[in-house]
C-alpha cells in the first residue's frame, strides 16, 4: 500500500486527468502476465475491493482526480451490485472498467441496481454498425482496446483499426480513449493524434516493481 | 433458452474482443444444424470411428447385491474411453465448418485434451491444448498421447495449475487468436454459445438411451450422472427431460464441506461469474473463486454449466453429492462385480447409488457411466498405499 500511495502522488504529480485503479481477481483472464502477476500478489497480501474504498475515501482522491475503478464481474456481483454502487459513489468513484463484462451485459448489471456507469469498450472487431451504437453512449468514456489480446502487448495500430478509431472520435458524444500496449512518449503522441486520451497499466507495473524513481521518471517524460 | 440465458443463467461474460467472434460461432452453429451434408458426416464419424451407439448394459450382479436395477450407458466404450469424443468431432466439424484451421483445448484429467487432439488428427486441424502443471504431472501419460497424436500441450504454472487455469490460458490464446482459431470447449460451461452447442452434440446420449428404454417397454425411474462442467450430464438428461423420469446430478464431495475441500459447486456455491458465464460459483466473500478438491480431476471445478444452475433452481434436478471414499468404494465395487472398470468420475454416480440403494429399492436406475477408469488407476493405487 506504501508503494501505492507513492505511486499516486507521482501520477497526480504528473499531471494525469484520470487514475483507474485496479482491484485485483483470482481469475483474471483479460489480462497478460505483468498485471496477473500482480494482480495475484496482490491477493495474497490480502488486498481486496473494501480495503481499497476504505483507503480511496480516507485519501478523498476523488476530489483530486477522475477516479475508475478496474476490475472483473463477480468482484462486483459478490459485493452486491445495488449496495456496492451507494459506497462507490461516496468514494469518489466516477464509474468502473470491467475486463469481462461487454457492452451488451452492461444492463445484467444495471438490472441488479448498478447505479454508476460502466465504461464501454470498442475493439478493432467492432463492426460499424456497433461503432454507431458506441457514439451514443453518455456515459463514462469509450474504451478502445488497440490489440487483439491481453493487456501488455505491443502497439501497434493497422490501417483498419486507425480509421476505426477516427470514424469513432468523430461521433462519439464522450471522449475515446486508446489502451492496451501504449509504454513510451512516442506511442502516445501516436495515441493522441487518434483519441482523445489513453491508458497505461502494464508499462506502470511493470516500473513499480523495479524502482519507484524509474516510474518517476518515465511518468513525467509521458506526460511531456 | 433465450438471449443467450437459460432462465437467469448463461451470458457472454468475456472482454469486448471476444462477442464478434461468439456471435459468429452462434451463426454457424445454427447453418450447422440445417447443413445435412455435415450432420451426417457427424453421425457417420460416430458410428464407424467413436463407436456409437454405446449400449445400455443391465449390471446384474450389482443389481442383485444391491437391491434394485442398474443399467449403465455405456459412454467408457467409446474411442479415447469417454464421452468427450461425441463432442470433440462435433466442435472439429463445426471449425472445419467456420473455416478455422486450428483449435484450442483446455483440459484438466486430460481426457477432453485427448478427444481434441484425436478430432484435430482425423479432421486435419492445428491443435493446442492447455493443461495445468498439477494436472500435467498427475496425467502425464496423457501428456504424451496427446503429443503423439500431434498436438502441441502447453503446460500453466499460473494460480492452483489445474482446470480453472487451463480455461484461462486458453481463453487468453483465443483472444490474440480470434481470427484463424477454434476454442474447442470441453463442457457445458463458458460464454453463449458454448453451452449450447456442448449439449447438442452431447445429447447423442440421451437422445440413444431413451429409444434404448422405448425398446424394451420401459422408461428409468431415476438417471443419474456425475457432474463437473457437466456435459455428461446434460447429455444424458436431455434425453429424460420431458419424461416422469427422476434426474439426478451427483457433484464431487471431495473430503468435507469444509471450504477448499470439495467439489459442490450447485451444492454450496451461490451464483456468480466466471469464464464468461453467470452460474453457480465456489466464491470468497470478496469474488475470489475458491479452490476446490476431487479426487477425480474430471470434477474438480469450481463452476458449473448454467443449465444446470437453470434446472437447479426450477427443481427439475436435484444435485446430490458422493465423497472421495464413497466413489473409491463404487469404482472397486463396479470393477469386482461387473468386470467395468469406471472413471473416478463416472464412480461418483455409482457412489451415490450405492450410499442411496435402500431408498432406491426394486427401481430401475440408468448411470451414465461415462467413461473408463484405466487412467485413474495410479490414483486409486496411490490412496491405498
Amino acid at each position: 500500500m506504501k508503494t501505492f500511495d507513492e505511486a499516486l502522488e507521482i501520477a497526480l504529480d504528473a499531471g494525469f486527468d484520470f487514475i483507474e485503479v485496479g482491484v485485483p481477481f483470482s481469475d483474471p483472464v483479460a489480462d497478460g502476465p505483468v498485471i496477473a502477476r500482480a494482480a495475484l500478489g496482490a491477493l495474497k497480501k490480502g488486498v481486496n475491493l473494501k480495503l481499497i474504498l476504505d483507503y480511496l475515501k480516507g485519501k478523498r482522491l476523488g476530489e483530486r482526480v477522475d477516479l475508475y475503478i478496474m476490475t472483473y464481474s463477480n468482484i462486483l456481483w459478490a459485493a452486491n451490485p445495488g449496495r456496492l454502487s451507494g459506497v462507490l459513489k461516496e468514494c469518489g468513484v466516477k464509474g468502473c472498467i470491467v475486463a469481462d463484462l461487454p457492452n451488451e451485459e452492461h444492463p445484467f448489471f444495471k438490472r441488479a441496481g448498478f447505479e454508476l456507469p460502466l465504461v464501454s469498450f470498442a475493439t478493432p472487431e467492432s463492426r460499424e454498425e456497433d461503432l454507431l451504437k458506441l457514439a451514443e453512449v453518455k456515459e463514462a468514456f469509450i474504451y478502445f482496446v488497440s490489440v487483439r489480446g491481453t493487456t501488455g502487448g505491443s502497439f501497434c495500430l493497422d490501417a483498419d483499426t486507425q480509421r476505426k478509431l477516427l470514424f469513432l472520435k468523430e461521433r462519439a458524444k464522450v471522449p475515446v480513449v486508446l489502451g492496451f500496449g501504449i509504454k513510451s512518449r512516442e506511442d502516445v503522441e501516436k495515441a493522441l493524434t487518434l483519441a482523445h486520451g489513453f491508458v497505461i497499466g502494464t508499462k506502470a507495473i511493470e516500473l513499480l516493481s523495479e524502482d519507484i524513481k524509474a516510474f518517476e521518471r518515465w511518468c513525467r517524460e509521458i506526460a511531456g | 433458452m433465450a438471449g443467450g440465458y437459460y432462465g437467469r443463467f448463461g451470458g457472454r461474460f468475456v472482454s469486448e474482443t471476444l462477442i464478434p467472434a461468439l456471435s459468429q460461432l452462434e451463426e454457424a452453429f445454427t447453418a450447422f444444424k440445417r447443413d445435412e451434408a455435415f450432420c451426417r458426416r457427424f453421425r457417420k464419424i460416430l458410428s464407424e470411428y467413436a463407436g456409437r451407439p454405446t449400449p445400455v448394459t443391465f449390471a446384474s450382479n450389482f443389481s442383485k447385491a444391491y437391491g434394485l436395477n442398474l443399467y449403465l450407458k455405456r459412454e467408457d466404450l467409446l474411442h479415447t474411453g469417454a464421452h468427450k469424443i461425441n463432442n470433440t468431432i462435433g466442435q472439429g466439424l463445426l471449425a472445419k465448418f467456420m473455416g478455422k484451421r486450428r483449435v484450442i483445448a483446455e483440459t484438466g484429467a486430460g481426457q477432453h485434451g485427448v478427444a481434441t487432439a484425436t478430432a484435430a488428427a482425423l479432421l486435419g486441424l492445428e491443435c493446442t491444448v492447455y493443461m495445468g502443471s498439477l494436472d500435467a504431472e498427475r496425467q502425464r501419460i496423457n501428456v504424451e498421447r496427446m503429443k503423439l497424436l500431434g498436438a502441441e500441450v502447453r503446460v500453466v504454472e499460473e494460480g492452483s495449475r489445474t482446470l480453472k487455469d487451463a480455461i484461462n490460458a486458453a481463453l487468453r490464446d483465443w483472444v490474440r487468436n480470434v481470427r484463424d482459431t477454434h476454442y474447442l470447449i470441453g463442457s457445458v460451461v463458458g460464454p453463449h454459445p458454448f453451452p449450447e452447442v456442448v449439449a447438442h452434440f452431447q445429447s447423442v446420449i440421451g437422445e440413444e438411451a431413451r429409444e434404448q428404454f422405448e425398446a424394451m417397454g420401459f422408461m428409468p425411474d431415476v438417471v443419474v450422472a456425475c457432474v463437473g462442467g457437466g456435459s455428461n450430464a446434460i447429455g444424458i438428461f436431455r434425453g429424460f427431460v420431458d419424461e416422469e423420469t427422476e434426474l439426478v446430478g451427483v457433484e464431487a464431495g471431495g473430503l468435507s464441506d469444509e471450504p477448499g475441500r470439495h467439489a459442490r459447486t450447485l451444492g454450496l456455491g451461490r451464483p456468480g461469474i466466471l469464464h464468461g458465464a453467470f452460474s453457480y460459483l465456489l466464491y470468497d466473500e470478496h469474488g475470489n473463486i475458491t479452490d476446490v478438491h476431487s479426487i477425480s480431476a474430471g470434477l474438480d471445478y469450481p463452476g458449473v454449466g448454467p443449465e444446470h444452475s437453470f434446472l437447479k433452481e426450477s427443481g427439475r434436478v436435484r444435485y446430490e453429492h458422493c465423497r472421495d471414499d464413497d466413489a473409491l468404494f463404487a469404482f472397486k465395487e463396479l470393477s469386482r462385480l461387473e468386470g467395468i472398470i469406471p472413471a473416478l468420475e463416472s464412480a461418483h454416480a455409482l457412489g451415490y447409488v450405492v450410499k442411496n440403494s435402500p431408498q432406491m429399492s426394486g427401481k430401475n436406475v440408468l448411470v451414465n457411466l461415462s467413461g473408463r477408469g484405466d487412467k485413474d488407476l495410479s490414483i486409486v493405487l496411490g490412496v491405498k498405499e
